[in-house]
């Protein structure tokens, strides 16, 4: 009688492919080495809480509605040895400073489907709209289940990476080698499901999977989706 | 090419229609539809704004660009948008902690195809689905599915008095005059935790499609759509 449509994260527009050159295959992610990390898996209140001095310098993470800070929608991220049966698959959203900062933290609301329970996120910058270059990694662990709400992940350890003003960067949720069966999910915001913004995903079948990422193989495929997926940078000035 | 990677999106990514903890996907389980994203519109506040006093509201209108969720929805369609599809309303229920009167309803619809028209429709409950109709009014000019932040107002300077503590309705769902009519009503995102009250009209046509479940059922559902109800003390 009534239809459940699998989610769709729908594809409006997709950028000119300037570059194929980006490939983080070649691009080691060494993620736990970067930084013992404690639970990442905070309240929004914990993790946004900018009486420490932080700023947020891109934020849509819902903070007004305790019960409802991102949509119900997510994206699937992948590692290589998935029960998803498809390649590996990363995504990224972009942002840009405002000004020069110095980026301390990254707060995502990411789900975890089945496997090791932990998550790559990076901070890359861009070339040709698409993630260029890994400035730093975190590895963040106690994804709450899919279809749960309102907790969020922080990647911080205590250092910082400066972004310059004007200049997109990206953040990314990827696999590596410690959570290569992972199926997990990042959920779209829901402050803002009317202006476009950049996103990027990753698909690389070369580790497995028999999905098909054809010429996209290995590299950043830009897309410009309605709406963003949930994260915040916060740093210093 | 891009249809292949159109097609692994949609692989990778993940559904999630039983938001939240209590509610498992099953037989009589609140059905929620998952739709793409398609560009919106920001909403004006103007729905809200000052004179008339809130009685209920669950659109989140801290965020002009996201006052409801573009893409879960639930049916609304009248008998003939298909001939193997049953007829099916929705209803929202509010308690009002006072007696007020009712001037001002708002609620979060849109259209898949057919007539640009849904009709809203006032109830008293019964045994906690709605009851007699006390009033009801047309809505047109729907905007497309999986979009946002559009919404429908609903005027009534008479209005509708309304006692507090006792239970009504909000219904959504169609008349002769759009039968054809195969709509949604979007659900809100203040609140996506919490399982609540909807109800849901089944009414089959060729085909005994509801079941057990024909007339009004209530449901409860972490995913309840957006309403707003105003009025005056």
């Amino acid at each position: 009688m009534i239809r459940r449509l699998p989610l769709r994260i729908a594809t409006l527009v997709i950028l000119s492919a300037a570059s194929f050159a980006s490939s983080d295959k070649r691009m080691p992610l060494d993620d736990r080495a970067e930084g013992t990390m404690p639970p990442t898996s905070l309240t929004v209140e914990s993790a946004l809480n900018l009486d420490s001095g932080l700023v947020a310098i891109y934020n849509n993470i819902g903070t007004v509605y305790p019960k409802g800070r991102y949509s119900t929608n997510t994206g699937g991220v992948v590692g290589p040895k998935n029960q998803v049966g498809s390649g590996e698959y990363w995504l990224a959203n972009a942002f840009i400073p405002n000004a020069d900062y110095k980026v301390e933290k990254i707060v995502v609301a990411a789900v975890l489907v089945s496997g090791t329970n932990g998550l790559v996120v990076s901070l890359y910058d861009d070339k040709y709209g698409i993630p260029n270059s890994r400035l730093k990694s975190w590895f963040v662990t106690n994804l709450p289940p899919l279809g749960s709400c309102c907790s969020v992940e922080v990647a911080y350890d205590g250092s910082s990476v400066e972004v310059a003003g004007g200049k997109q960067y990206w953040v990314v949720l990827q696999t590596g080698p410690s959570n290569q069966d992972t199926w997990a999910g990042w959920v779209v915001n829901d402050t803002d499901q009317v202006d476009p913004s950049n996103t990027a995903s990753y698909c690389s079948n070369d580790d497995g999977g028999s999905s098909p990422c054809g010429e996209w193989n290995d590299h950043w495929m830009p897309i410009v989706e309605p709406m963003a997926y949930a994260f915040a940078v916060l740093g210093t000035q | 090419m891009r249809t292949k990677f159109a097609l692994i999106l949609s692989l990778l990514s993940i559904s999630l229609f039983a938001f939240g903890q209590d509610t498992p996907i099953q037989s009589h389980a609140y059905p929620i539809v998952r739709v793409p994203p398609t560009r919106g519109h920001a909403a004006s506040t103007a729905p809200f704004d000052k004179g008339l006093i809130t009685i209920f509201n669950t659109f989140a209108t801290a965020y002009p660009k996201g006052t409801y969720l573009c893409c879960d929805l639930s049916y609304v369609q009248g008998p003939q948008f298909d001939p193997k599809e049953p007829e099916i309303w929705v209803a929202v229920p509010f308690i009002p902690n006072a007696n007020h009167t009712v001037n001002r309803i708002v609620v979060a619809a849109s259209l898949f195809k057919g007539t640009n028209k849904l009709v809203a429709g006032f109830y008293d409950d019964d045994g906690g689905v709605p009851g007699t109709l006390l009033k009801s009014w047309s809505i047109t000019d729907l905007p497309p599915v999986g979009s946002c932040c559009v919404v429908e107002t609903i005027n009534d300077d008479a209005g509708v008095p309304v006692a507090g503590g006792k239970q009504y309705w909000v219904a959504l769902g169609t008349d002769a005059s759009d039968a054809d009519t195969h709509a949604a009503w979007n659900s809100n995102d203040t609140d996506i935790v919490d399982a609540k009250p909807v109800a849901v009209y089944c009414k089959s046509g060729v085909n005994p499609q509801c079941g057990d479940n024909e007339g009004w059922r209530a449901y409860t559902s972490p995913l309840q759509p957006a309403l707003a109800v105003l009025g005056k003390q």
